[in-house]
């Protein structure tokens, strides 16, 4: 094993070199695994929250409003694995407070079910979710909502909507930390038809389930023929645009672990070099090609393989470390929330497909200097001085 | 006919075609016997060198043959000549003769680490080698903190660390002075007497040359009589 005893002692003699390359391909698996982390985390965090603001299964009828939905709901309750079911219809508003007053989504539901699709019962901040059930005059409003108008449970409010005007009064503030906040009025669904002067219809069915919605969602299609979309494939649609601009980062990934690679080529063609009548010195000692070519490439896959140490070691903290910012939202920011956190995910398959690479393209960017070296004839090598 | 000689050549030819045709060996015919101490002795430029790395097996002939332990040298291949070189020659340069990363120890073990011997064993040796050429308190000195006789020394002890049967030195007296030059050529004829290697040693010094048992002196190429 004359190559690691030679090329280890290189790397050692030429410490401040070996030092300077390592740190280089460090830097750049550690941006890399970073940036990867990030995406991942940004990616789980919209997967997350499409599961926490969705139902399981969204029930609609090509954009068109559903007429006969008591029929579809009962048919919808028969599927086995289903847990709750309620048709909703949803138009725009905008509720008034004393001189104060904000637009938002109305949506009208039958409060038990939408409560247990959704979970809301442990999301109230004030009041209950379900207190609107069978009333004409009461109504929740999401967290955000309030804040703009400074409602709270018992605070009479007017909603007005294109089919007219109502005085009602708050009895519920939901607080889900997702920008159903900012964005909902929920009322009795009897009391939105009604306001919003569309008779017997339901926007869409929201549904519940117990099980793994796919296949149930498949079911509900075959027996109702309406369309349906799971939580999954909604949290896909937006997956789909992450996905688009990871192509353009695997790009500028590949520039930068290049970039650090071709560092340690240079640090090796220079070594080389430096060494070229040790290399006819070894070589008069009876070292063939392969054995110097051995020691370059050895180098090489050391430097590469300290940098990915350091560059992992360097991702792990950076990662853990981006978990620690709190960004605190601007004051007329979203109420409640009191910090975001950046989410960032590092996994084991990411980190060693990004060492490998590394250490691969290292090895390749190796081959020419130790090729190099290795074809010297003795000779011509041993004039050098 | 080649058989009963270390070393033999017949109408060695060298030509350098960089640039100018240089013609370095024209016709070099010379035989030397296991365990002869020969000295080459010629002006500069009289191709002392060039001779020596075809003997050595360090570069090819442009015409004629090779002869090493009766293996016609032209006839190998890359790897059979390294083999050559690591088993049956050992060389030792005029200057920068040692790999400056390692100590004096370590030099002598890097021939026998690349013949594949274990560590451990190849340390035995360099220390044994070592302390024949008198530098058993220098083991673990690198090269700049060795004196240039020293460097020769160790130089010498490497030279040897595979017991091969040829031992080539290049001017191996470095620039020293007289009498360290002296001493230098000392050890490379004891070594000679006492482990009947064939020593083959280029110098300029006519005084050291004299004491080989043979002198063969190049000019222009050729072998003249003395
Ligand atoms: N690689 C080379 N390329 C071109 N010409 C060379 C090469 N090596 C040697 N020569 C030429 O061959 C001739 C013999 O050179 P060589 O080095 O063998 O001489 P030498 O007898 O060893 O001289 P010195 O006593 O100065 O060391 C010289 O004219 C030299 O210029
Ligand atoms: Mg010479």
């Amino acid at each position: 094993m004359i190559w690691r005893f030679i090329g280890t002692r290189h790397l050692v003699a030429r410490r401040k070199q070996t030092l300077i390359a390592v740190l280089a391909v460090g830097l750049g698996i550690g941006i890399v695994l970073t940036s990867v982390a990030l995406t991942n985390g940004f990616r789980g965090q919209l997967t997350d929250t499409t599961k926490e603001t969705s139902p399981d299964i969204s029930v609609t009828a090509d954009g068109e409003r559903i007429r006969t939905y008591q029929i579809y709901v009962s048919t919808i309750r028969e599927v086995p694995g289903v847990t709750a079911v309620t048709p909703f219809i949803t138009g725009n508003g905008v509720i008034r407070r004393k001189d104060a007053d904000t637009a938002a989504l109305v949506k009208g539901v039958e409060a038990d079910a939408e409560s247990e699709i959704f979970g809301f019962r442990d999301e109230m901040a004030e009041g209950s979710f379900t207190s609107i059930d069978g009333s004409t005059t009461k109504i929740v409003l999401g967290s955000g909502v309030a804040e703009n108008i400074d409602a709270h449970v018992g605070d009479r409010v007017t909603l007005t909507t294109p089919g007219g005007g109502r005085e009602l009064t708050v009895t519920g503030i939901l607080h889900t930390g997702s920008f159903l906040d900012d964005r909902y009025m929920y009322l009795h669904l009897d009391t939105v038809q009604d306001m919003l002067d569309v008779g017997h219809a339901a926007s869409g069915i929201d549904v519940g389930t117990s099980v793994e919605p796919e296949p149930v969602a498949v079911q509900i299609r075959g027996r109702t023929g309406l369309e349906t979309e799971t939580w999954r494939e909604a949290a896909q649609s937006f997956a789909q645009v992450i996905e688009t601009f990871q192509l353009f980062d695997y790009v500028f990934y590949s520039l930068i672990l290049a970039i650090a690679s071709a560092g340690i080529a240079n640090v090796m063609l220079m070594t080389v070099m430096s060494k070229t009548r040790e290399i006819g010195m070894l070589k008069s000692m009876g070292a063939t090609d392969g054995d110097v070519m051995s020691i370059f490439l050895f180098e090489g896959a050391m430097l590469a393989a300290f940098g990915s140490v350091f560059g992992n070691v360097l991702a792990i903290l950076l990662t853990e470390a981006i978990q620690m910012i709190e960004i605190t939202p601007p004051e007329e920011g979203p109420a409640f929330v009191d910090v975001i956190r950046l989410n960032a995910e590092l996994t084991v398959g990411d980190a060693l497909f990004v060492s490998g690479f590394t250490v691969l393209l290292t090895l390749a960017f190796s081959v020419y200097p130790a090729w190099k070296a290795a074809k010297l004839p003795p000779v011509e090598a041993l004039r050098r001085e | 006919m080649s058989e009963g000689y270390a070393v033999r050549t017949v109408a060695l030819r060298k030509v350098f075609t960089n640039g100018v045709e240089v013609e370095a060996l024209r016709g070099v015919e010379m035989a030397i016997e296991y365990g002869e101490f020969v000295s080459i002795t010629g002006p500069s430029g009289s191709g002392k060198s060039t001779l020596l790395n075809m003997l050595g097996g360090l570069d090819r002939p442009t015409g004629g043959n090779v002869f090493v332990d009766g293996i016609d040298v032209s006839t190998l291949d890359d790897r059979d000549l390294a083999s050559l070189r690591n088993r049956s020659i050992g060389f030792v340069f005029q200057f920068h003769n040692l790999l400056p990363e390692f100590t004096a120890r370590e030099n002598v073990m890097i021939p026998q680490l690349v013949s594949g011997s274990k560590k451990g064993r190849a340390a035995e040796r360099a220390t044994d080698l070592l302390t024949q050429v008198g530098l058993s308190d220098r083991l673990e000195h690198r090269p700049y903190e060795l004196s240039g006789g020293q460097n020769q020394r160790v130089a010498i002890a490497r030279a040897l660390a595979n017991e091969p049967s040829i031992v080539i030195g290049d001017e191996p007296t470095g620039s020293n002075d007289t009498e360290t030059s002296d001493r230098i050529y000392d050890l490379f004829r004891d070594l000679n007497r006492n482990t009947g290697q064939t020593s083959i040693v280029v110098t300029h010094e006519i005084e050291l040359a004299e004491r080989a048992d043979r002198r063969i002196h190049l000019v222009d190429g050729q072998v003249v009589d003395t």
